[in-house]
């Protein structure tokens, strides 16, 4: 099992040249206040990057130990058998690791204990420590909302080029019927006129290349404008990529410099292709429109020609030309609907694919952490019970409905966590697309108006942002308190510790740091519940704590102590080794007990009493 | 000998309530639900006890109230409307507010700053080494410092965004970027305290509130004193300062830009402004009383 062997720190700061050695199982860290023991916890977390359950640790730590370093840097070596990881980071944040990287620690900051168990999010990074592929499953979940996402805005550009097209499709009307009167009108008067054969066959053949040639027309210039649309994509990435390319000539890593160049000279390829490819396709719609000019230009010299032999023909013949026109127009639109609703199509199989895993991952995910739960209530029985629920947390879901819904008239603060907790975000986002207000009225209890004007407004931007929105699952840390269980946001402070310590202390197989566990803890917890603890984890991972509280090292002992000591410019290990150290035992009894006389004198009280 | 299969019409095809309540217990939550949503429309009476006790085993919160709707349903033969709690204005002015504020903002902010940073690049060109300590300078700092107190007006009417989180440690860390010169500014807790909110509109909010009560004490033995709390479906951060106090009018007035009690050097009348507008944004108030013993109390309050 892997522990952490050695902290080094360079010429600088307030710790310059200070080397402190660990053994595996207890350590505690001990000094006076202010001689750099929260210092040593902050240079291994930030050495380490091991990251922190709040925020605010997480800024407080870095910038003390920035501050500390003062433009050196840090070593931290851990250890496992005969393999040993070592790594550096300068203040300013550049890191270098000797052997790959290290294994995890988890480290807490003093009041990082308390503010973990009643922030929601720094529950579940608790929880989460204790299942190995957690960042992995976090990593696979962020990818599969990610497609999610990105084929619901494809979507809704499907849905709204659909629209315009339906809206076209109905401006220019079912033209068949109109089309067929003008035909028969036309042929009556052919028919009663002295027009040659010839002359009506080629009218005919005219009007009917009108209707394929405007048909043509328009199918061109709707690819055209697929092709546009995909090549700003296109150039859009190429850029990015481009970047990506110019960034990675920093790294130092062959592969990956090639990787991306070759990747960016693809897309340079596939923008030359598909701008080469819109050309020819301008050069074809110029073509076709020269062709309908010339085509017109003769049809308008028959028409001349054929009017003078009856009156009234040449105006029915363009009438025909013009409605053979229309149909070409709207055949094209009929084609390019089919083609819509075909990508439609594909495009919902590949999002619901990509939903169907989306709630595998999210399904393994919390039965992982149900398990984790479970284990713990079961090990840490009958004092404290985890639980965990799944998609409790409507938070980011809520907040993604008060901006869809921000302008749509309608009060979002009231009704975006009511609509949150009616309605799924997937069948929301479904019921956005097909604008199914009865389904949103029956399942929100909202009035069909109401239910219509928040489809409409959520319509224009926001299905994307609803559709994958992160619906945390939620833990529940209890202590039982008096006749019954007691959540932890309903604790005292000291009652927190009392639940949260013991859940570290059972994350077995890895280094646990902890600034200064005993703060708003009695002794009577420290030296029975706090200290089983420390000595049923003998053996399954590293402890370093550090304290002022004499029972930590010795009622847990330790075996390795550290005491620290400080002239106020600077820190240094006074001493350090096991408890049988006499050194260590007379620092234990001056600092931490107060001085041989109090101690005597307390053991006096004790024996009065007894 | 004939194998003679099974005819396939011999098998009765299910409805579609009989392959709703089949999928009710589905391994897949989404599908679960889109089940019970069928089941608003087509279950009959005699399901109701197979419902009920897919009820009692559904985990999925979605669900469960889906299938409440059903239940509710089949007992009253009607459904429950929202109708009666209706709210009793429709039209949400302050969202519409809200949204043309931070637009508008937006836009004059996209087209003053690079005109601003034109202007000062030219000037300090002319002017050379006289740039530095003039009055255009100051000026441009000043014009500066507007825009940025504009951002913030424009900022606090953002959509919020709600989450969990610990006031106290987001008011503590706010609180130690405050230049607070010689006032003291003491916090009255140091324990967690749960609740939800946008944390920056808040932060902002408070910021300007407590900017407002250091600039009206400036005396080094004046306190501002910052005291926070969750209750029964609020959540309220009250600022006490024992300074000047405020105008009686001062609430009504701040919902009119510009208007200041401070002098030319001060700010620009936007925090009272700011505050509100970041907690209107939280369905929130604002509160600004005087003290009995001189000074003002500011109190913010949202609901929970």
């Amino acid at each position: 099992m892997a522990f952490i062997e050695r902290v080094e720190v360079e010429n600088e700061g307030f710790l310059a040249r200070a080397e402190l050695r660990f053994t595996p199982g207890l350590n505690v860290l001990i000094g006076a206040r202010g001689t750099g023991k929260t210092s040593v916890i902050e240079l291994i977390r930030y050495a380490l990057q091991a990251g922190a359950f709040t925020t605010d640790a997480a800024t407080k730590g870095e910038q003390q130990a920035v501050a500390v370093l003062d433009g050196g840097a840090v070593t931290v070596t851990l250890r496992e058998g005969n393999t040993s990881w070592s790594v550096t980071r300068t203040s300013e944040g550049a890191s270098t690791t000797a052997f790959g990287a290290p294994p995890a620690c988890t480290i807490l900051a003093q009041n990082e204990v308390e503010s973990l168990a009643v922030s929601p999010q720094g529950r579940l990074y608790l929880i989460d420590r204790f299942y190995g592929d957690a960042a992995e499953t976090e990593r696979r979940i962020t990818e599969a909302a990610s497609a999610t996402r990105t084929a619901t805005q494809e979507i809704a550009n499907l849905l709204e080029e659909i629209e315009r097209n339906e809206s076209a499709t109905t401006e220019l009307g079912p033209i068949e019927e109109e089309l067929e009167r003008a035909r028969a009108f036309q042929q009556a008067l052919l028919t009663n006129s002295s027009a040659t054969k010839d002359d009506q066959a080629a009218l005919l053949d005219s009007q009917s290349q009108m209707q394929a040639l405007a048909q043509r027309e328009n199918q061109l210039r709707f690819t055209a404008s697929s092709l546009e649309s995909a090549q700003g994509t296109t150039v859009a990435l190429r850029a990015q990529v481009k970047d990506l390319a110019e960034s990675a000539l920093l790294l130092d890593v062959n592969t990956v410099q090639e990787l991306i160049a070759s990747a960016a000279l693809r897309l340079e390829q596939a923008t030359n292709e598909m701008s080469a490819a819109s050309t020819a396709l301008r050069e074809e719609t110029t073509k076709a429109s020269m062709f309908r000019a010339k085509l017109d230009e003769q049809s308008r010299a028959l028409r001349r020609k054929l009017d003078s032999v009856q009156d009234g023909l040449s105006q029915a013949s363009r009438q025909v030309q013009q409605l053979e026109e229309r149909k070409g127009q709207f055949d094209a639109l009929v084609l390019r609907r089919r083609d819509l609703l075909t990508r439609l199509d594909q495009l919902r199989e590949r999002r619901s694919v990509a939903l169907a895993g989306l709630e595998k991952l999210r399904l393994a995910r919390i039965h992982a952490r149900q398990q984790v739960a479970k284990d713990l209530t079961e090990k840490l029985a009958p004092q404290i019970r985890v639980r965990v629920a799944a998609g409790k947390t409507l938070n980011s879901y809520t907040s993604a409905l008060v901006s869809g819904l921000r302008g749509s008239g309608l009060h979002y603060n009231t009704l975006a966590p009511t609509l949150a907790k009616a309605v799924s975000p997937v069948e929301l986002v479904d019921w956005i697309e097909r604008s199914a207000v009865d389904e949103l009225v029956n399942a929100a209890a909202l009035s069909v108006e109401r239910a219509s004007t928040v489809l409409r407004s959520l319509r224009q931007s926001s299905a994307a942002s609803i559709i994958a929105v992160d619906v945390e699952d939620e833990v529940t840390l209890e202590l039982l308190d008096g006749p019954d269980y007691k959540p932890v946001e309903h604790l005292s402070i000291g009652q927190r510790c009392t639940v949260v310590l013991p859940i570290l202390l059972a994350l077995e197989g890895e280094t646990i740091i902890v600034d200064q566990p005993e703060d708003h803890l009695d002794n009577a917890f420290i030296a029975s519940t706090l200290i089983a603890a420390i000595r049923r984890r003998e053996g399954r991972g590293q402890v370093i704590f550090s304290s002022h509280n004499a029972n930590i090292p010795v009622l847990g002992d330790a075996r390795n102590v550290i005491a620290l000591e400080s002239d106020g410019e600077s820190a240094e290990v006074r001493a350090a080794g096991a408890l049988d150290n006499s050194s260590i035992r007379d620092t234990i009894a001056t600092l931490m007990e107060g001085g041989e006389e109090a101690f005597a004198a307390r053991a006096a009280f004790y024996e009065r009493k007894g | 000998m004939r194998l003679v299969l099974p005819s396939t019409s011999g098998k009765a095809k299910l409805t579609q309530r009989e392959e709703a309540l089949q999928a009710l217990s589905d391994d897949s939550a989404m599908r679960r639900l889109r089940a019970a949503r069928a089941l608003f429309d087509v279950a009959i009476a005699a399901d109701r006890a197979a419902i009920a006790a897919q009820l009692e085993r559904e985990e999925d919160s979605w669900t469960q109230r889906a299938l409440e709707r059903v239940l509710a349903r089949l007992r009253d033969g009607a459904v429950f409307t929202q109708s009666t709690q209706a709210d009793p204005d429709e039209n949400d002015l302050e969202g519409v507010q809200a949204q043309a504020l931070q637009l508008a903002t937006k836009q004059v902010l996209h087209e003053v700053r690079p005109a601003i940073q034109a202007v000062e690049s030219a000037t300090r060109l002319n002017l050379g080494e006289r740039f530095a300590g003039s009055a255009t300078e100051a000026a441009l700092t000043r014009l500066t410092e507007l825009l940025a107190a504009l951002q913030q007006l424009g900022d606090a009417a953002g959509a919020p965004r709600i989450q969990q989180f610990d006031l106290t440690e987001s008011i503590t860390s706010l609180l130690s970027t405050v230049e607070s010169g010689p006032v003291t500014v003491t916090v009255a807790r140091t324990d967690a305290v749960l609740v939800a909110g946008d944390s920056a509109l808040i932060n902002l909010a408070l910021s300007n509130l407590v900017r407002n009560a250091l600039e009206a004490s400036r005396e080094g033995d004046d306190s501002v004193i910052v005291n926070w709390a969750r209750r029964e479906g609020e959540a309220w951060i009250s600022v006490l300062d024992n300074g000047v106090g405020l105008p009686e009018d001062a609430l009504s007035a701040a919902t009119e830009v510009g208007t200041t009690t401070k002098g030319e050097q001060g700010h620009f009348g936007l925090g009272l402004p700011i505050s509100l507008r970041a907690i209107e944004s939280l369905s929130g108030r604002v509160i600004l009383a005087p003290r009995k013993q001189g000074g003002s109390a500011a109190e913010i309050r949202w609901p929970q």
